[in-house]
């Protein structure tokens, strides 16, 4: 019964620990996601514990390895920046203590629709006559997809989000190490035997 | 307190796996026919301890349990670590092969010096000695771990106090709880099986 009552009491203590020393998160491996909407690029960074990277460092780098823009990730994990004018970017998330993650975004499908379509549309209706251009037909559909695509895109960032360990993997792992110990137990026999012969 | 892959500097991460390698080799001299079992054992406690989070307030923490490791297992905690985290690495993607070596050595270092210290007060016949001391082992060897990994990271430009302060922070708690782990780990041992805290290799 003593016992039962110590060990009480050390798990209360331990739980008052939780309590007294609010901790930061201490996960293992950090999450950057990053999409394009519009002429902006956003991303939303977070560490495998699901906990969003709040004041994490991103550092975007150009095709050729050169930086281009420098910022701070908000309390949401999320910074945006202008759509940069390099087909392939390559933005770097430093989160501290050794966490750090990157995303590679490839530009090609997301060009050309940069001119306004109302602002065409304008054009068309005083010159009626003008044969509307292959790229003004272009910049509208381009809107109009990206728009219909936005929830799609967001789902796909969801989904993209790794969830943890598996209980597979976990299993998995734990089988590795027995396997192991069979291999040293094994070898070891082997030279237990020779050496009592 | 894995750190990824491409934050160290290349001298840092051959350094680190140098001395990862020489302290799992030392480290599997030392183990003996029968104490395989056991860290093998103690390798799987790892792989699986910092799975497990622990919701605390904003955010969650994970057990770390190198200073138990290496209390029971001295220097075979080198190899036992180093499987663990091989395989964290390969299947979850924490930390990284690259930076295998200095993750190793920020965990198991601990757990050697927290063996070298306390292996023999935490084996005491006083109940509140040994309790006291496992207590300690748990919690100062996350505390190294902690300082260990803000030494790793100065190579990246880091500055050390700076560094070391808010990782060391970060793991208060994880310290509170890892040394309240391995104390009632090392009391529970001590009645079910004493053996096990005899046979050292």
């Amino acid at each position: 019964m003593k016992n039962i009552k110590k060990i009480a009491a050390a798990a209360f203590l331990g739980m008052v620990a939780f309590v007294v020393f609010p901790g930061r998160a201490t996960a293992h491996r950090v999450y950057i996601y990053a999409w394009v909407e519009g002429n902006k690029v956003h991303t939303e960074s977070y560490f495998s514990s699901g906990a969003k990277v709040r004041h994490g460092r991103i550092v975007v780098f150009g095709q050729k390895g050169e930086k281009l823009i420098e910022g701070v990730t908000d309390k949401e994990g999320r910074f945006s920046f202008p759509l940069p004018k390099q087909d392939r970017i390559r933005i770097v998330l430093d989160a501290a203590m050794g966490h750090r993650a990157e995303y590679v975004l490839t530009m090609s499908g997301y060009r050309g629709g940069r001119k306004s379509p109302a602002k065409k549309a304008k054009e068309a209706e005083t010159e009626p006559f003008i044969k509307t251009s292959e790229d003004e037909i272009r910049a509208v559909v381009e809107t109009v997809i990206e728009e219909k695509l936005r929830p799609i895109t967001r789902a796909i960032s969801r989904l993209e989000r790794a969830k943890g360990p598996t209980v597979t993997e976990i299993v998995g792992g734990i089988g590795y190490i027995v396997g192991l110990m069979g291999i040293a137990l094994y070898f070891k026999s082997k030279k237990q035997g020779q050496n009592s012969k | 307190m894995h750190i990824s892959e491409g934050v160290l500097a290349a001298p840092v991460l051959v350094a680190g796996g140098a001395v990862a390698l020489a302290g799992t080799s030392l480290g599997l001299k030392r183990i003996e026919f029968d104490t395989i079992p056991q860290v093998a054992v103690l390798s799987a406690s790892f792989f699986v301890a910092s799975l497990i989070h622990v919701p605390l307030g904003p955010s969650s923490v994970h057990l770390l349990l190198n200073g138990l490791v290496g209390l029971l297992l001295g220097w075979a905690a080198f190899p036992a670590i180093l499987v663990a985290l091989l395989l964290q690495a390969v299947l979850f993607q924490f930390g990284g092969l690259t930076s295998l070596g200095v993750n190793t050595c920020v965990m198991a270092i601990p757990a050697v010096a927290a063996y070298a210290i306390f292996a023999s007060p935490a084996r005491s016949k006083t109940p509140w000695i040994s309790f006291l001391a496992s207590f300690l082992c748990g919690a100062s060897a996350v505390f190294l771990g902690a300082i260990l990994v803000a030494l790793a990271l100065v190579s990246t430009g880091e500055e050390f106090l700076s560094a070391a302060k808010l990782i060391v922070l970060a793991h208060l708690p994880v310290m509170a709880i890892e040394g309240m782990v391995t104390a009632i780990c090392i009391r529970f041992l001590k009645k079910v099986k004493p053996e096990i805290l005899g046979a050292v290799p």
